[in-house]
């Protein structure tokens, strides 16, 4: 009869967004300063950055889905709601462009093509932060239901 | 020492701490025993989270020659620490959903099976909560506790999910509002069939939404409602549902005590209107067909005030063709009906009942019967009855 079990799902699933989509953003600042360093590029900060590009692909897929009324990720859902609440992001036409055109700059990007992000990177800090954000909105309100459960 | 390195190590210290005391605990019950484990696997993996944190924070510091004493001014170095302590922050919270909220009750759980005061009401809570999820083939044990409200709290350990329920403290001689934990229950059942849910339901309630939509409503109300949709009000008729068909009339008999107020049509983002809600409700009961039932008379029970006080909703949030998706949907995903095997015996309960006797029947059946029925017998002398009978200290369970 209470909303515990509606705030800790959106918490965890909050969580988890903005975990992928922070995660891909260390991979590229990371990469970016070894390429200045004139290092070499660790795997690891490219398989964060591999694993941004699946993040986006899925909610990519999941405003497809929409259309044609299949499967839908409930994660993807959750970030598309977060996207649309913000002023950065427009309609889906806009934000299927988005999209498709970060996943082509973090792949130029991962092969040293491009050093300098046009979409990619602001999108993933709109996903990180919102994300973040909500997690944090529904996290603390867990904390009152859970000093009143006690 | 850097300031985040101390910080990091107080993460450690806390998940250490929640390791020891877990760990700890002398020959748990068969129910917590079921928790630890993978909670236990869970504090492991949050503990390697932060020394990979850790890791990338010492790999930033010598990539940047970051020091505490000035400022980094190269926009990468800036984004890459703004995106470090992000991830510190992801780890506090999951901590504490995870980890925080279910500790203390570990302390509780213990206390109150423990303690004289409590430990014959916790014992016929937990009966009672075994039984349903035996009746609805789910899963062995869970925990159940006396809190503050009913309710259902989900934790994800990381693949592993684990649910603790609640029953509500002032309640709990109040026999017959034990029926509302089959909506609860009903929560782990939505995670049980999400897959299922995601797949059949979810794309059909968007496109009736897309087909349904005014012309005048902007994509943030729209995704709104999406959302409000797909994430919150599906998993509560599921839920819902789940409760009807599991203990039928004894569920939406308290379910209506629960939701009479005087706004009836109320939207709220987490859960449906009431009024929708026992409308659905109502239909699952009329066709489960069970018998000596009138379904009518709940039907105009509740209209009666319902009805009275406030008119159909014309928010597009509510409209007819997404209602009705979503909920015959729900209706096809969850087939079993646990209630028409216990039927008779919640009739011969309440007859019981009714003669002022304490019925023989089992405890699902009676607490059912009670939620139904004006008993001629005083509650306080069925609800010592049913300790006696399932919580005494001669009972094996």
């Amino acid at each position: 009869m209470t909303r515990q079990w509606q705030l800790m799902r959106d918490a965890q699933t909050f969580l988890e967004a903005s975990r992928l989509a922070n995660d891909a953003l260390m991979g590229i600042h990371f990469v970016q300063i070894a390429r200045q360093r004139g290092e070499s590029v660790s795997p690891l900060h490219i398989e964060k950055i591999d694993k941004g590009i699946e993040l986006l692909e899925t909610i990519s897929r999941t405003l497809e889905a929409r259309e044609k009324q299949e499967t839908t990720s409930s994660e993807a859902l959750s970030i598309l709601y977060v996207l649309s609440q913000g002023r950065m992001v427009g309609g889906p036409a806009s934000l299927k462009k988005m999209l498709k055109d970060s996943i082509t700059e973090l792949k130029n990007f991962k092969e040293g093509k491009i050093e300098v992000f046009e979409e990619a990177e602001e999108l993933l800090e709109i996903i990180a932060s919102s994300t973040s954000e909500e997690a944090l909105k529904a996290t603390s309100k867990v904390r009152i239901f859970m000093a009143e459960a006690r | 020492m850097f300031l985040l390195d101390e910080k990091a190590n107080d993460i450690i210290s806390k998940i250490e701490f929640a390791k020891e005391t877990i760990t700890k605990i002398k020959s748990p019950d068969n129910v917590l025993e079921t928790y630890i484990e993978p909670l236990v696997s869970w504090l492991d993996i949050l503990r390697n989270r932060v020394e990979q944190a850790k890791a990338n924070f010492k790999d930033f510091v010598c990539d940047t020659n970051f020091t505490q004493h000035g400022y980094l001014h190269e926009a990468p170095q800036r984004r890459l620490l703004a995106v470090i302590l992000r991830d510190f922050e992801d780890i506090e919270r999951r901590v504490y959903i995870s980890v925080d909220t279910f500790l203390p009750l570990v302390f509780v759980w213990n206390s109150q099976r423990s303690r004289a005061e409590t430990k014959r009401q916790h014992k016929l809570l937990m009966r009672f909560v075994a039984d349903l999820l035996q009746l609805c083939h789910m899963s062995k044990s869970m925990m159940a506790i006396i809190g503050e409200d009913y309710a259902c709290l989900p934790l994800e350990w990381g693949k592993v999910r684990k649910h603790v329920v609640f029953g509500t403290y002032s309640e709990v001689q109040n026999l017959r509002k034990w029926a509302l934990l089959a909506h609860e229950l009903g929560h782990v059942y939505y995670y049980q069939n999400c897959e299922r849910i995601n797949s059949h339901i979810t794309p059909q309630v968007i496109r009736k939404l897309n087909e349904n939509r005014p012309i005048n409503l902007d994509q943030r109300d729209f995704e709104s409602i999406i959302y409000t949709w797909t994430q919150h009000w599906i998993p509560e008729f599921v839920s819902d549902c789940f409760a009807a068909k599991t203990l039928g009339p004894a569920f939406i008999t308290q379910f209506m005590l629960a939701a009479l107020d005087s706004q009836p049509n109320r939207v709220e983002p987490t859960h449906p209107p009431p009024n929708l809600r026992l409308k659905f409700m109502m239909n699952i009961l009329d066709a489960l067909c069970l018998s000596d039932i009138d379904v009518n008379s709940y039907r105009n029970m509740w209209q009666s005030y319902a009805h009275t006080i406030s008119r159909p909703s014309s928010l597009f949030i509510v409209h007819e063709e997404v209602v009705r998706t979503a909920l015959s949907g729900i209706d096809t995903i969850v087939t079993e009906k646990p209630i028409e095997n216990k039927w008779a015996d919640v009739l011969e309960a309440k007859k019981a009942l009714c003669l002022g006797s304490i019925p023989d029947q089992d405890l699902i059946s009676v607490i059912s019967a009670l939620a139904i029925a004006e008993p001629n017998l005083d509650y306080s002398l069925l609800y010592k009855a049913l300790l006696k009978r399932y919580a005494s200290n001669s009972y094996v369970s």
